[in-house]
């Protein structure tokens, strides 16, 4: 009985081993993706739209059959992901939009119904209660204040947000920068009753002075605070210098040197105490993808400030940390070039205490808080770059556009020699020059040194395309943007 | 056989008609008596906002009995004198013999519960050291000694911090180490003298408290070279960035 029993169980091991060697003809077949659904479907802009107004978008695709297709328009509320609302099954979407004002994200679904297989893209999409979204925002003092002048991708002007629109106490001192919070801006309120209510994932836009600040809902240009609220304390000097953001939406505050942040889409909206530390910070930060590095005026050092975890020294390759001190450097403009997933690239425009020389320092950061030894180079003591209070650099070319009174400059570092690039007329002075990338209302891209000039009749804003690798321009471009006021910065929203 | 069966209907009847007779009503029929009502009292001149140097705290007494129509004294002494942390009457309390304490131990007419004041005394001492006042409630004409759980009660005070019960509850902002030079500095730079609750949703409030206590405690230890803020007994004082990155 047994050495049957054996006997079964070893023709049963056999019978597995025989099975696992089969050949599987089955008769499936594998199809790529597009040989099965062969339509494509470009990206969609994210798109800001006014409540009750048209919503029109005519989609990129390829390969499209109409008759062999479905296609559906729906939207996702951000703060309510299960709310699902369809807007249209037509191919092209053009509704009146009478979706409720906030955060969305729009998709667009490409059906094969005999197949029961779809393709989609998806884009984030903003309700707002005005119409003052997509656009470029020019700070401009004016009459002892501040206030805000409104040009849309179309070119309609609306002069004077603040005084105007919004309607809040006039903004004091002079204009400093302003950012655009696309989301992840927490707002507490105060009830009738006492109680608190947190909104959050709010679009909001900050606006600062060197004296005050007010942050505004983006979304329908109500006032969410004013100074005395931005601060779980309130600093006793207010000497405000710059503003900026992450990727994370943290938001980085410098006042008299300090350095001030908030984390976006947690807490209440408020600025945190100083960063603790004896640093002065230099009023301009440069913003990685993940890391936030800042410039000590008084050691003249570059901390890594992510977070604001503290103040991390940067070294080099060796452990050393790299301080400009250590050869009597001043840092005289600190100037962000490349902001990449893992790397910043940086110039520093120097002066050497010992021998009264300039150099210009050329550095990258990497890895949280690597920092490769700077190369220096001379700046030959001509040039009006040392002089110079306004600067700037490009994303790509090896150069620094510069001002000197009316002139718009090109200081080219490999060849360390200057290049006018624009003479504009007699009093008209330069006081802001940035390369802004975007895209245009017709949907093509623009990559554009802009530049402010102030005369004793207002400002104006030239937009010169930039052309080639080598950071030249096409100059030959009029002022776009007119208006009243001497302005000093400019922020293009494009969502 | 009957006669057993009409046995048994016999006795279980008495049984049945005893049961149901009326009993009198239950009536406190003892002597007054007194016993604590309060639990013990922790108690710091350092957290107190007032420069002065005597301060009161209470205790419940709670009398047993009906109440009086006329007022009745009662006695509390000291039980724990012999002890080595015992308070030191007339120096760290007013004597419980004093007119003045006399006046307070008596429960008025008409009533049968009374907050005594026990008022302490800010002595240097207490600088250096904690010390105990154990009130034990004492037979005298009007009252005995009531429930003896209760019969005594403990205060205790010093001029030192007091640790906080639920200092885990502020632990992003002021990390987990303790002590009285720490807790000074805390109340200096805060202005927070009652730790018992922290505001509700307030992480990022307590980051801000951490933030602000590292940035002063870098002023004074800047200001003060070679002589960074350190306990008593040479621990230096920190706030050590206890935060991990909740995004």
């Amino acid at each position: 009985m047994k050495k049957l029993f054996n006997i079964l169980i070893t023709c049963y091991t056999l019978l597995f081993f025989v099975c696992g060697c089969y050949d599987d003809k089955g008769n499936y077949n594998y199809m790529s993706e597009n040989e099965l659904m062969p339509v494509g479907i470009s990206a969609i802009d994210s798109i800001s739209v006014k409540t009750q107004s048209a919503l029109k978008i005519t989609p990129k695709l390829t390969n499209d059959d109409t008759s062999r297709y479905t296609y559906l328009w729906y939207t996702l509320d951000k703060n309510n992901p299960y709310t699902r609302d369809t807007l249209s099954t037509q191919h092209d979407l053009s509704i009146n939009c009478n979706l409720s004002v906030g955060n969305y994200t729009l998709y667009y679904q490409v059906k094969d119904p005999r197949k029961n297989i779809y393709k989609s893209v998806n884009t984030p999409l903003t309700v707002t209660a005005t119409d003052i979204n997509t656009g470029w925002y020019v700070l401009k003092a004016k009459d002892g204040f501040t206030d805000v002048d409104y040009f849309s991708l179309s070119g309609v002007m609306k002069a004077n947000l603040l005084t105007d629109v919004v309607k809040t106490e006039k903004l004091q001192g002079t204009p400093v920068s302003m950012i655009y919070i696309p989301s992840n801006y927490n707002n507490a309120i105060t009830n009738p009753d006492g109680t608190t209510t947190i909104l959050y994932n709010q679009s909001a836009y900050h606006i600062v002075t060197n004296k005050d600040m007010v942050t505004l809902n983006a979304n329908d240009l109500t006032v969410f605070k004013r100074l005395n609220d931005e601060f779980y304390e309130t600093p006793s000097n207010i000497n405000l210098q710059g503003i900026q953001q992450d990727s994370y939406n943290t938001q980085y505050l410098i006042n008299d040197g300090h350095l001030h942040f908030q984390y976006g889409g947690q807490g209440i909206g408020k600025f945190n105490y100083q960063l603790a530390g004896g640093q002065k910070v230099y009023p301009t930060l440069i913003c990685g993808s993940y890391d936030v590095y800042s410039y000590d005026q008084n050691s003249h050092c570059i901390y890594d400030t992510r977070f604001g975890d503290g103040f991390t020294l940067c070294s080099d390759e060796n452990g050393s940390t790299t301080c400009f001190s250590d050869s009597a450097f001043v840092m005289l403009n600190f100037l962000p070039r490349v902001d990449e997933i893992y790397s910043v690239k940086c110039y520093g425009v120097l002066k050497n205490g010992l021998n009264d020389k300039y150099y210009i320092a050329d550095f990258g950061i990497s890895g949280q808080s690597y920092m490769p030894t700077p190369t220096f180079s001379e700046i030959p003591a001509a040039s009006g770059l040392v002089s110079s209070t306004v600067m700037a650099a490009p994303r790509g070319a090896s150069v620094i556009y510069y001002a000197t009174d009316n002139k718009l400059m090109m200081y080219k570092v490999a060849f360390s020699a200057d290049e006018v690039l624009k003479a504009f007329d007699i009093g008209e002075k330069v006081s802001f020059i940035k390369n802004m990338r975007g895209t245009n209302l017709d949907g093509t891209i623009f990559n554009d040194l802009v530049v402010i000039t102030n005369t004793s009749d207002g400002y104006k804003v030239y937009r010169f395309p930039l052309v080639g690798s080598a950071g030249e321009i096409n100059a030959t471009s009029s002022a776009f943007m007119t208006g009243t006021g001497a302005a000093n910065f400019i922020m293009f929203r494009q969502n | 056989m009957m006669m057993k069966k009409n046995l048994y209907l016999l006795f279980w009847g008495l049984i049945i008609l005893t049961s149901c007779s009326q009993d009198d009503p239950l009536t406190y029929k003892n002597d007054p008596a007194i016993y604590f009502a309060s639990k013990d009292v922790n108690y710091s001149f350092f957290y107190a906002e007032s420069t002065s140097l005597k301060a009161d705290v209470f205790v419940t007494v709670h009398a047993m009995g009906n109440p009086s129509p006329s007022d009745r004294s009662f006695s509390l002494i000291q039980s724990n004198v012999s002890d080595a942390d015992a308070a030191v009457s007339g120096i760290h309390f007013l004597p419980l013999t004093s007119q003045d304490m006399q006046k307070r131990m008596v429960m008025p007419a008409g009533q049968n519960e009374l907050k005594v004041p026990i008022t302490l005394l800010k002595d240097p001492s207490l600088d250096l050291k904690i010390v105990k006042l154990t009130l034990k409630v004492a037979n005298n004409d009007n009252f005995k000694v009531g429930i003896s759980e209760c019969d005594s009660t403990n205060i205790t005070f010093s001029s030192q911090a007091i640790k906080p019960t639920n200092w885990k509850d502020w632990y992003y902002a002021f990390g987990a180490s303790w002590g009285s030079v720490k807790m000074k500095f805390i109340i200096d730079n805060t202005g927070i003298t009652n730790f018992d609750k922290i505001p509700s949703d307030a992480l990022y409030y307590l980051l801000f408290l951490n933030t602000k206590l590292q940035q002063k405690l870098f002023e004074y230890n800047n200001a003060h070279p070679g002589a960074p803020l350190a306990e008593a007994d040479g621990t230096l004082i920190n706030f050590d960035n206890p935060y991990i990155n909740p995004s």
